[in-house]
């Protein structure tokens, strides 16, 4: 009987480890990796961040996660090789770096990912980086850029002017595919229209 | 006469001589393209309603995304601990953090009539069918800022009816959250002061494209602000 007791208390002691081991919330490892991300950059001698929405969607993603020690302290080495990067461009944000140094950039953010078995990737066309995590959800996508702490304008990776806004379309004019089609359809009427009428008039 | 004849002689070669089969083939797909664009709201509802009625299949509504959405009932309790401020907190480890794309609670406002599947991050997957809370901002509960964008034509439309004082209730696995609207404005999409992701106090934000009639791209947002009123919050480490 004390030998049956005794497998079933282990059994149980194992069980809540195993649930408190995927405990969601941030922990202190989560803590200094965000408090990490807070901190600024010096770019041709003003102090840049990275955009407040960055760090909330790092944030949500550590909430899924229960990270250890050992990965903040590699993921927020890699930061800091980071941030060393981009002070050494020379650039003042990410936009006027060349694209050696987005590529160095890039593959600096793809070690950041490794610790988490997740992945970085970036289009060449939108300009957009995506992080994936290990079961290959997105968790963080945007045309990276640094801003400067009072919210000031800055210039993304795509020289566009941007404030880090996040405001999505949202109109029932949204699907890009119709507006497309109709507006083929049309000018292809209208041409068709002029044809005809150039053709009567003569 | 004879320059007129050469005239049309010349203008047909041009066209290889078949401009009587090639132009009306033009027009009419022309044509046809805007009728398909323009009904094709109309139509897919009447399709989707006939694939309802007459489908011997059941719907399998599940393979777009993922949801962990399964509503709290109204006599079921919610295991808390005491927060950080004496008060009562849901735990952390009982609240199963949404992945982007992911359904996790259902928004209603009943006096607009608008009741959604409520998503984490505003993709195109989610905004498709419901609302969704941009991944930068924090879920119900959480002690921050939830935005959430809705489309004009659809889930949103009712907020056009937003007025201050009116309720708005999220439920959520873990759940149930209350805001009263305190106002609305209409904003520039690009006006960054319209919100902010920094707050340290729970608040909602709701937005959608304005005006609700416009066709074509509007860079003006219609934003609904409310502050919660009840709902226990997370747990915070």
């Amino acid at each position: 009987m004390k030998k049956i007791s005794a497998v079933i208390a282990a059994l149980l002691i194992v069980v809540i480890s195993a649930v408190t081991a995927f405990a969601a919330g941030i922990n202190d490892n989560e803590q200094k990796v965000l408090d990490e991300l807070k901190t600024s950059v010096e770019m041709q001698g003003m102090e840049m961040y990275w955009p407040r929405t960055y760090v909330n969607q790092a944030e949500n993603y550590f909430n899924t996660i229960d990270m250890t020690a050992d990965q903040a302290e590699q993921i927020i080495a890699v930061i800091r090789s980071g941030k060393n990067q981009l002070e050494s461009t020379g650039a003042k944000n990410i936009a006027e770096c060349t694209g050696e140094q987005k590529k160095e950039l890039m593959s600096t953010l793809t070690k950041v990912m490794e610790p988490v078995n997740g992945t970085a990737s970036f289009d060449n066309i939108s300009g957009e980086v995506t992080l994936k995590a290990e079961n290959g959800e997105v968790i963080f996508k945007a045309v990276p850029t640094l801003v400067a702490k009072d919210g000031g304008k800055s210039v993304d990776i795509n020289g566009k002017i941007t404030d880090g806004g996040v405001i999505k379309i949202t109109g029932g004019s949204a699907d890009m595919l119709t507006i497309v089609l109709i507006g083929a359809a049309a000018a292809s009427v209208i041409a068709g229209g002029v044809f005809f009428a150039g053709r009567k008039m003569i | 006469m004879s320059e007129h004849n050469g005239y049309r002689h010349k203008h047909n070669m041009k066209l290889g001589g078949k401009s009587f089969l090639i132009l009306p083939i033009i027009f009419c797909f022309g044509i046809l393209l805007i009728v398909l664009g323009a009904v094709s709201a109309t139509l897919g509802s009447v399709w989707s309603a006939a694939g309802i009625v007459f489908s011997d299949y059941e719907k399998n509504y599940s393979t777009e995304y993922k949801n962990i959405f399964v509503p709290v009932n109204e006599n079921e309790t919610v295991d808390t601990v005491t927060g950080k401020d004496g008060k009562p907190a849901i735990k952390s480890e009982n609240v199963v953090y949404p992945g982007y794309g992911v359904q996790f609670g259902e928004i209603s406002i009943p006096d607009c009539e608008v009741k959604c599947p409520l998503f984490m991050g505003d993709g195109d997957i989610s905004l498709k069918n419901g609302a969704g809370v941009y991944y930068g901002s924090f879920i119900p509960g959480y002690g921050g800022t939830i935005l959430i964008a809705g489309h004009n034509n659809t889930f949103f439309n009712g907020l056009k009816n937003a007025k201050a004082g009116q309720e708005i209730t999220i439920r959520t696995s873990y759940g149930d959250y209350k805001y009263k609207i305190r106002e609305t404005a209409v904003r520039d999409s690009l006006d960054t002061t319209a919100y902010d992701l920094s707050a340290d106090y729970e608040n909602l934000v709701l937005y959608t494209c304005y005006p609700f009639d416009e066709v074509g791209l509007t860079n003006k947002r219609l934003f609904v602000y409310a502050d919660l009123t009840d709902g226990i919050p997370i747990e915070k480490n």
